[in-house]
């Protein structure tokens, strides 16, 4: 996926704010591109742009002809009539189907096995913590068949534990799917812990980037290479001390 | 004590009070028609099979009528949804006729429509379309956008988003509407009876009255009530089957989040 020279004005109260001012980025096929950056530069725009959610005011998203989205918001996001199945399955028009009409698909059992909810298949979304909620939002997005994700900020809202341990199943996914994937975070761990490519979105385009390449999963965060890029990253962020504008 | 037996001894107890009150002879029977006589009144007309078809009757008009309304307020829910424009066109009229209360427009129905059938389900719709209208509309127009999103991310047209999100979204609403419109419409169909028709449980009333029969008209009272409750009933039954846990709160992420 080629992202080139995109912008994107918002309005807010009499104020014109630019988003983005010519965006270039691109996304491995394969790999986990982290899209860092503090609240409210860009990074959820740059986001939904990406997922055809919202109209750029120029520049363009390419990608295949055919190519697909799987999108993971911030929030799980899931339908709280349908059971987990039914949700996961929600974006390929098929149903699970309840006792004995049940249908045999070896992609959901796939998936669940994946994303560990297996046994959670006819609990229904209010029954699940926040962590096993937004697994089947993954699982949702999977079982679409994407050929990249899009993930805004999937673990913001979780504990400290859940969402390190989220980060480890999503790196185990990734290794089982290998998808290309665009991972939208204010945290510097999170991005040092999953990322191949690391951006750091600033003042409305891709200021730095880093490549991480080299690093096998899973990583030690307190490795001297790792701490090095750390504090690059952190001096790197505290240079403009500007707060975002957006919501 | 239950809630069932609670509730059976207040009823008891208002029964005790009528027998009470009929038994010291100050009203006469006319006036206060004993228990037990509206109990023979009510156990005559169930035997004759009287009774059964005033009932069959009126939930009859009630049925056709309730039918056309949620029809009717369906399409006006939807519409609201899909084409939020068009809304204020029919806004002030539809506030209007909510204010005028059905049983004052009988006169000109029956000028319109005769005494038939087509007045009475006017009566009807006019009564139950409302509360439905408001609710369903309630449902569509309030739907989750981030829900929308996740419909759009897939790529859903229109018509899939409606189908898949905007109507099981709204389905608890719309139960709420169809169970306030019910009531409503068999409130209504009584009122429109005892102004012009020649069967049902209204009709029965006025009948009564006029052959100065009060204890059949107490009898019928009792069984608006009862067929009231009854319905009500199988209603809550067929929302309790349908809404599953779908109203639970909080799966689409906004207070739910972060408990593990």
């Amino acid at each position: 996926m080629r992202i080139r020279d995109l912008c994107k004005e918002y309005q807010v109260a009499a104020k014109r704010i630019e988003v983005l001012k010519g965006l270039n980025l691109d996304v491995d096929n394969h790999g986990i591109t982290v899209v860092l950056g503090r609240s409210g530069c860009g990074k959820t725009t740059l986001l939904r742009l990406a997922a055809g959610l919202e109209q750029a005011d120029r520049g363009s998203v390419e990608m295949g002809s055919d190519a697909k989205m799987g999108v993971i918001f911030q929030e799980p996001r899931l339908m709280p009539w349908l059971t987990v199945g039914d949700n996961i399955l929600f974006g390929t028009g098929k149903r699970q189907g309840r006792g004995r009409h049940r249908v045999l698909n070896r992609h959901l059992d796939y998936l669940l096995d994946l994303t560990g909810l297996k046994g959670f298949e006819d609990a229904y979304p209010s029954q699940l913590s926040g962590g096993m909620q937004q697994r089947a939002a993954l699982a949702r997005a999977l079982a679409y068949k994407p050929d990249y994700l899009l993930m805004d900020e999937p673990f913001a809202a979780l504990d400290y534990f859940t969402r390190s341990q989220m980060q480890k199943e999503l790196l185990k996914i990734h290794q089982a799917e290998q998808k290309g994937i665009l991972f939208v975070t204010h945290s510097i761990d999170e991005a040092l812990t999953i990322g191949k490519k690391v951006v750091i979105l600033e003042d409305g385009g891709c200021r730095k980037e880093y490549d991480l390449g080299d690093i096998p999963y899973p990583r030690d965060l307190l490795s001297e290479k790792i701490g090095k890029i750390k504090k690059g990253i952190v001096e790197e962020m505290e240079k403009t001390g500007e707060i975002g504008m957006l919501p | 004590m239950n809630r069932w037996g609670k509730q059976a001894l207040g009823i008891i107890l208002l029964a005790v009070i009528w027998q009470g009150a009929s038994w010291s002879g100050i009203w006469s029977s006319y006036i206060l028609p004993s228990p037990g006589k509206v109990a023979k009144a009510l156990w005559t007309m169930m035997e004759s099979g009287v009774l059964w078809q005033h009932i069959f009757v009126s939930l009859k008009r009630v049925f056709q009528g309730f039918s056309i309304a949620f029809l009717l307020a369906f399409a006006g829910g939807a519409a609201a949804y899909e084409l939020p424009g068009i809304e204020e066109y029919y806004k002030g009229f539809l506030e209007f006729m909510r204010n005028v209360p059905p049983i004052s427009l009988i006169a000109l129905l029956i000028l319109w429509f005769g005494i038939g059938e087509t007045s009475k389900i006017i009566i009807i719709v006019l009564a139950s379309f409302f509360p439905m209208y408001l609710n369903i509309r309630k449902g569509f127009v309030s739907i989750d956008k981030k829900l929308l999103e996740v419909g759009q991310a897939f790529g859903f047209g229109r018509w899939r988003q409606f189908i898949r999100i905007v109507l099981p979204g709204a389905v608890p609403d719309i139960l709420v509407g169809m169970k306030v419109g019910l009531g409503y419409s068999w409130r209504a169909i009584i009122g429109a009876e005892m102004i012009a028709a020649s069967k049902g449980i209204g009709y029965l009333i006025l009948d009564a009255q006029q052959m100065s029969r009060s204890d059949k008209v107490v009898a019928g009272i009792l069984t608006i009530g009862a067929v009231g409750i009854a319905c009500d009933k199988v209603f809550q039954v067929m929302i309790g089957r349908m809404a599953v846990r779908g109203s639970a709160e909080g799966a689409s992420g906004h207070e739910n989040q972060g408990f593990v």
